[in-house]
Order: structure tokens, then sequence, then C-alpha cells
């Protein structure tokens, strides 16, 4: 790919490398739910809703996080790769959302009771696991789960010397961007929760990026942080 | 794996904190023992880390591209459990399954899968490109069978050095396109083209920020937290993956990278020297034949 990744300072679609895209909040949007949560960045958009807690079907054990990781089908276009279900990396994504979220959760305030998390990836324009770790906080949120903190989430890359935060499609699969690196912090302490990053071939990662690039997630996490708080003092003042 | 008891997990726990020692008597940052045994065949290997034992062997044979892809030859990983490994594989592999289904895919072989692909595959350690032969026709396909013979901990790094090792001590035949379209193989042999080793690190995150390395089985069910760091020599990090409730801050993560780049450095310097120390074995005798390939392929499956 040979497009420009920074023109004079500003990225493809107008926006400064440190700054988030628009972000959209919408609680309560699948009324089947104990709570539903979209959460839209830019043209990402990620559906999470949640059934429970409910009753264990082994009652002897405590009780589970499940998390259904799924892409609807027309959330890409083109020549861009189709998700499926139950491939490897929606597979890893599960098994990382159910230990992350553990962390954060107040199981024992449901003893035997699980929680389901369904995601539902209804656009995919970059950073959507971001968008989902995001999704679901909001709709444990909703669902009234007792949480320790807000698990938020926001993705970085790397381009000539200067972080990106909150990188787009076309970023991400540019092979000059070291992309993408995703983290999970917690919203208060700031404490990092969830963490990946896997080379794609392009330029590679050094510990000194590291330091800038992780700094730089994180500043995106806190922006993230400030609007989700908001958007849910909003819902829940009306 | 391991369930422990109350009294157990405590005592792991205090003597970490306490005393900053563990059941083996390492300290927080010591990693086991690493030792390599070739067999006289070319690419199969036996890594011990500790007490775990991983065998690894690959098996290359020609094969057709995929239509969509027709330069990309084939690399796959596969992980195999015995249950002389651990008594808990045993449960996990099930007394009723077909021989057909005899490979067991469970959480953690399709980690290690998962996490071999990524290092090697992904990052490009072995080019899927330089595998192919004649485009659309003829490629290598490269398969990686890891057995795991006993799991005493830290199943991920002794499967990396295993996988790394067979890769780089497997020689497969130059190859010569006949005017007919026909594949010859040349008497000569050539190794993969590696471009670097890539080395995963473990590390175990312990409640109050405590971080022990190359964790022991006993100690991987007390872990709050797993950080897995892809390195190479030159300190470029291929994948870094924090997975599991434990929370951390970032100048902790940077502690991690920096031990992570010495002992990869060290595990890369054993590495050369067993490779060089096994470098007269013979290599195996290649037929055209893709068919016996197969075959052999398949008795590994279903034994």
């Amino acid at each position: 790919m040979t497009e420009e990744i920074l023109f004079y300072g500003f990225r493809q679609d107008g926006r400064r490398p440190g700054e988030l895209r628009q972000i959209k909040i919408k609680l309560g949007v699948v009324d089947n739910s104990s709570g539903s949560a979209l959460f839209q960045i830019g043209h990402t958009s990620v559906l999470a809703f949640i059934h429970g807690p409910k009753q264990t079907k082994h009652e002897k054990e405590s009780g589970h996080i499940h998390c259904y990781f799924n892409t609807a089908y027309f959330s890409s276009s083109g020549e861009r790769r189709k998700f499926s279900k139950g491939d490897k990396k929606s597979n890893e994504f599960e098994a990382n959302v159910r230990t992350m979220f553990e962390s954060v959760v107040l199981m024992e305030n449901n003893p035997h009771s699980d929680i389901d998390i369904h995601v539902l990836v209804l656009a995919d324009d970059g950073s959507v696991e971001c968008a989902a770790i995001n999704a679901i906080t909001l709709s444990l949120i909703h669902a009234g789960v007792p949480l320790k903190d807000f698990l938020v989430s926001c993705s970085s890359g790397f381009y000539s010397g200067m972080p990106l935060i909150d990188l787009t499609y076309s970023e991400s699969t540019s092979f000059q961007v070291i992309s993408e690196y995703r983290v999970a912090v917690l919203g208060k302490s700031l404490q990092i929760a969830y963490l990946n990053y896997d080379d794609i071939g392009g330029h590679k990662l050094t510990p000194e990026v590291v330091r800038e690039i992780t700094a730089m997630a994180i500043e995106g996490c806190k922006q993230v942080h400030f609007i989700m708080k908001q958007e849910l003092q909003n819902a829940c003042s009306n | 794996m391991e369930d422990l008891s109350t009294n157990e997990r405590n005592f792991i726990l205090l003597a970490i904190k306490e005393s900053k020692q563990r059941l083996d008597g390492r300290g927080l940052y010591d990693y086991r023992r690493l030792s390599v045994q070739f067999h006289n065949k070319r690419g199969s290997c036996e890594v011990a880390l500790g007490d775990t034992l991983v065998y690894a062997c690959v098996n290359a044979f020609i094969d057709k591209p995929y239509a969509d892809r027709p330069h990309e030859g084939f690399f796959t990983f596969t992980v195999n459990f015995l249950p002389m490994a651990h008594p808990n594989f045993e449960q996990i592999l099930g007394s009723t399954l077909s021989n057909k289904n005899r490979r067991i895919r469970n959480e953690i072989s399709q980690e290690i899968e998962r996490l071999l692909e990524k290092t090697l595959k992904r990052a490009n350690a072995l080019n899927v490109e330089s595998l192919c032969i004649y485009s659309g026709k003829y490629a290598w396909n490269i398969q990686v069978h890891l057995h795991i013979l006993s799991h005493n901990g830290n199943l991920l790094d002794a499967c990396t050095i295993a996988a790394l090792l067979s890769l780089s001590h497997t020689r497969i035949p130059e190859t010569k396109i006949l005017p007919s379209g026909d594949l010859q193989f040349l008497p000569k042999y050539k190794p993969l083209s590696l471009h670097f080793l890539p080395i995963c690190i473990t590390f175990g995150f312990l409640s109050d920020g405590i971080i022990i390395l190359d964790p022991l089985i006993k100690e991987e069910s007390v872990l709050e937290g797993r950080l897995m760091i892809s390195m190479n020599i030159y300190g470029d990090i291929l994948t870094l993956q924090k997975t599991g409730a434990a929370c951390v801050g970032a100048s902790l993560l940077m502690e991690c990278i920096e031990v992570a780049r010495l002992k990869v450095k060290d595990i890369t310097k054993s590495i050369r020297t067993a490779l060089e120390a096994a470098k007269d074995i013979e290599p195996e005798q290649f037929e055209i034949n893709a068919e016996r390939a197969d075959r052999l392929v398949e008795d590994l499956i279903s034994n």
C-alpha cells in the first residue's frame, strides 16, 4: 500500500496523530437483554449485550463469564478479509475477554451466576477489539453488574517517529505503520489489564517505541474514559 | 492445569513474597536450564526446559499452492498432547475419541499454535513466499509437529524453542524444473531461510505486582496473569500479549521487556551452540513421490 499515512501532520481522515475519531454511544439498544450498548468510533461500530447474571448450569461451581464474538457478514466489504465465527482470532479474543473481565467484575457479589457477553461487530473500520472492550464495559454498566472500575481500551500505532492513536482499517493494514497495539486499562488507576500486539511483517517494534506507544495508548484510553463517563451520566440523568 | 490445595497455594505465594524463593530454588528472574538433544534425523529434536520436555519434528513435502495464493507455500504447526505428559491430559484426550480426532484441539494447543503462527509466520521469520518453487504448481509444505512429552510448566517457551531448533536444523533439497514441467530434486541440500530466531519469554504475574519468569506448572495455577514477549536477538518485539486478570503499570512492562531482552540473548546463544554441535547429521533422502510424504503425515497423525 502506497497511501500517505501522515501528510503535513494530518492523517488520512484529517485527524492529528493523537486525536480520536468521533465516539457515539447508545445504551439499551437490545430490548431482550439485561444490558446492551452500541459503541461507534468513526466508522467502526460494535454492539455488545449481556445476558445475566443468571443461574449457572453447574450449581456447585462458582460463576463464569462467557463471551461470544460474532462479526456481521456485512461488516466489511470488498477485498477486506471476511471474518467468520470461530476462527482463531475471535477464539483468542473470546478467551482474553473472559480473563480480562474477571479482573473487573465483582463475581463474589453474584455467586453461582454466569454472565454471557455477546459481541456483534456491525461495521469494521479498524480497532474492532478496542471498540468491543468499550462496548462490553458500557453494556455491563447498563446491566447493573457490579464493576471495580471501567475497562477502557484504545489502539495505537507508530509511523516515522510519531505515535498514532485509534487506527483506521487502512492505517492498521499498512506495512509502513507499526500496528495495531491494543491496550486496555482500568479507568481510574490506568493499570494495564490487556495488551496485544502482533507483528504483520512491516517495521519492527523496539522497546523504546513500546514506551512511547504505550504512553500514547493510555492517553487515548483516558480520553475514551472521559467520554464514556459523560455519556453514562447523561443517560442516567434523563 | 494442576489443582492445588489451599496449603500448597499459600506456601508458593508466601515463599515468593517473603524470601523471593521459588519451588525449585530459583530466583524470580531465573530461567530453567535448557538442554537440547538432536536425533539422527534432520529436523527432529528434543528440547528440555527443566522438566518440561517437547519433541519437535519437521515434515517437508511438495504440495500444490492454493489457487488464490499461487506463490505462497504452506507453513503450519500442530501441537499434540500425549497422556503421559501430565495426568490431566488424559481427561482432555478423552477415551471415546475416534482415531481421526485423536489430535485434540483444546485451549492449550490452540494457544500454542496461535502463538507460533504469530511469531514465526506472521512476523515473517520464515517467509512463506520463499517456500514456493513454481507459482501455482509446486510449493513446499512445511509442517512442524510438536509433541509434548512432559509438562512441567511454560509450554509456550519450550514449544517455540523446539519449533525453531527443528526448523533451523531441517534441510530441503534444491529443486529443478524440467522442460516437461516436472520437478526434480537435486542431491544438494539447503537450509530453510529463517530470517531471525524469534524467542518467546513468558512472565507470570502474582498479586502485588510480583513477576516471575518461566513459571512451573504448580506456579501456573496460582498466577493471576501472564505476559508473553516474543523477541529476536536484535531487540525487535514480534508479539506482546498480556492475558489474565492481573493489572500492571507501564513501568513494570518496560522492566519485563528489559529482562526478556537479556534472556533472549542467552537462549539464542545456546540455540546456536546446539545447532553447531549437530551440524554433521546427514539430510534425509527425499523422493519425488509426494504421496509418500502425505502417507507419512497421516501415519503420524493417526498414531
